[in-house]
């Protein structure tokens, strides 16, 4: 698990698992991407969020 | 000839299979489904997010060669000696009495093998559990089941348990078949009997008590130990925020899908929220008091594998936590024992009649012949156990 994590944590660039950040994710779903706020893939729009009101 | 075209025959999706053996078992008994584990159903989850892996933006580092640290410190709000744990990943309360003594020797020796911490659970420390785990959390819990000084003082940390994600606003129920001679001792009551867990604590009414409580635990471990509060999903903003208003030092944040020994169908399946819609308020909860990374948030509830935390991690959480994904690796519902789960009425990957104690795996029973097939070093299905490192 631990490995897994890191191969994802470098392959985003970062020397620390925590370093990841929201920014280094999108959402498949409006739902995913309502409740994790953030943006749905291929979009800018994060449903609730409002900077798009 | 009848030559009339006929619809194909089609079931319900409302009253679905499921629902229609549920009502049918609910009429021929007349009391509410029991079982383990967490909420079944599909909620929204991990799988839902994707990662954006650097390219001409960003810069990625190699895999074989550039450090990637997973350390996380918890506990470094107040406690003099904060925990350090290797990675991020650390093993949840289960209780000693849902789970057979084996079993907690073999998440002890798991944890301790990749540097992390485990956890005790309703119903006291047992001696495989400390000699077997570097690092261990003991549990607080309305029950008080095996609460103890000297124990408070053995532990690495403390975490009072206000809910569980299962749960979250419920107590629990030990059946009596699981009441062993040693279970009732260190619970101090009858074997054999039905053992209520309380859904809330008797020795606080909210927020401004547990102040109090806290002060008294630190008190007793000589202000040494981090002490945790874990909360159920249900109202995380609010709840993250009175945790660190009462002196927390960490956060446990437990999601919907997290499981439990035993409980109702209709509440582990109807109350609470599955852990990605609580993560983020519970973070801002953290950053609005100017407490993110200061005091910890562990979450938990349905974290299978290193995306699930690595996602987890990116929404802004200290740590995660296993349960469920830590007793498969020991063996929980191991297709090996399909000819059992079979006898049992249920199949592998199904079985979560946990609080009956006829564990096939020898894993959540108190059956000596049952949890003797448990070898701690190689679990039920016969194998040795590689912690998730």
């Amino acid at each position: 698990m631990t490995l897994e994590a890191q191969t994802i944590a470098r392959a985003c660039g970062k020397s620390h698992v925590h370093n990841l950040e929201p920014e280094d994710l999108v959402a498949l779903t409006v739902e995913a991407a309502a409740m994790a706020k953030v943006p749905l893939a291929g979009t800018d729009w994060v449903p609730g969020s409002k900077s798009h009101e | 000839m009848d030559a009339t075209p006929r619809t194909t025959p089609r079931k319900s999706a409302t009253f679905d299979d499921y629902s229609l053996s549920e009502i049918r078992r609910a009429a021929a008994s007349g009391i509410y489904d029991i079982r383990g584990g967490g909420a079944k159903r599909k909620v929204p989850h991990f799988d839902d997010l994707l990662f954006l892996g650097a390219s001409m933006s960003r810069y990625p580092l190699e895999g074989y060669r550039e450090k990637c640290a997973t350390d996380v410190w918890l506990g470094t709000r107040f406690a003099e000696k904060p925990i350090h744990l290797k990675i991020p990943i650390t093993i949840a309360g289960m209780s000693f009495g849902s789970l057979s003594a084996q079993a907690k020797e073999s998440l002890g020796r798991g944890a301790s093998q990749v540097g992390t911490s485990t956890t005790t659970g309703d119903g006291g420390m047992t001696e495989e559990e400390r000699q077997n785990s570097t690092i261990l959390v003991y549990q607080l819990l309305p029950s008080r089941y095996g609460m103890n000084p000297d124990d408070l003082r053995r532990a690495d940390a403390i975490e009072i348990v206000i809910g569980q994600g299962a749960k979250p606003g419920g107590g629990g129920m030990l059946l009596g078949q699981k009441i062993s001679d040693r279970v009732a001792e260190m619970r101090t009551l009858p074997k054999g009997i039905d053992q209520r867990s309380a859904c809330r604590h008797p020795d606080w009414t909210g927020p401004d008590d547990l102040e109090i409580k806290i002060q008294e635990l630190r008190e007793i471990t000589d202000w040494q130990k981090p002490i945790y509060i874990k909360v159920g999903a249900s109202r995380p903003y609010y709840d993250t925020a009175l945790a660190i208003k009462s002196g927390a030092d960490v956060v446990v944040l437990d999601g919907m899908q997290g499981g439990t020994a035993a409980t109702q169908e209709v509440f582990i399946e109807h109350v609470g929220l599955p852990i990605l819609g609580a993560i983020r308020p519970a973070v801002q909860a953290l950053q609005d008091l100017g407490m993110h990374r200061k005091v910890q948030l562990i979450v938990s509830g349905g974290i299978r594998n290193g995306a699930d935390a690595a996602k987890a991690l990116a929404l802004g959480a200290d740590a995660v936590s296993i349960g469920t994904a830590a007793l498969v690796a020991i063996g929980d519902n191991d297709p090996v024992l399909e000819e059992d789960y079979q006898k049992l009425g249920t199949t592998a990957g199904a079985y979560d009649d946990w609080h009956e104690g006829q564990d096939p795996a020898g894993i959540n029973t108190q059956n000596p012949e049952l949890s003797a097939r448990l070898d701690p070093l190689l679990g039920a299905a016969g194998w040795p156990i590689i912690f998730p490192s």
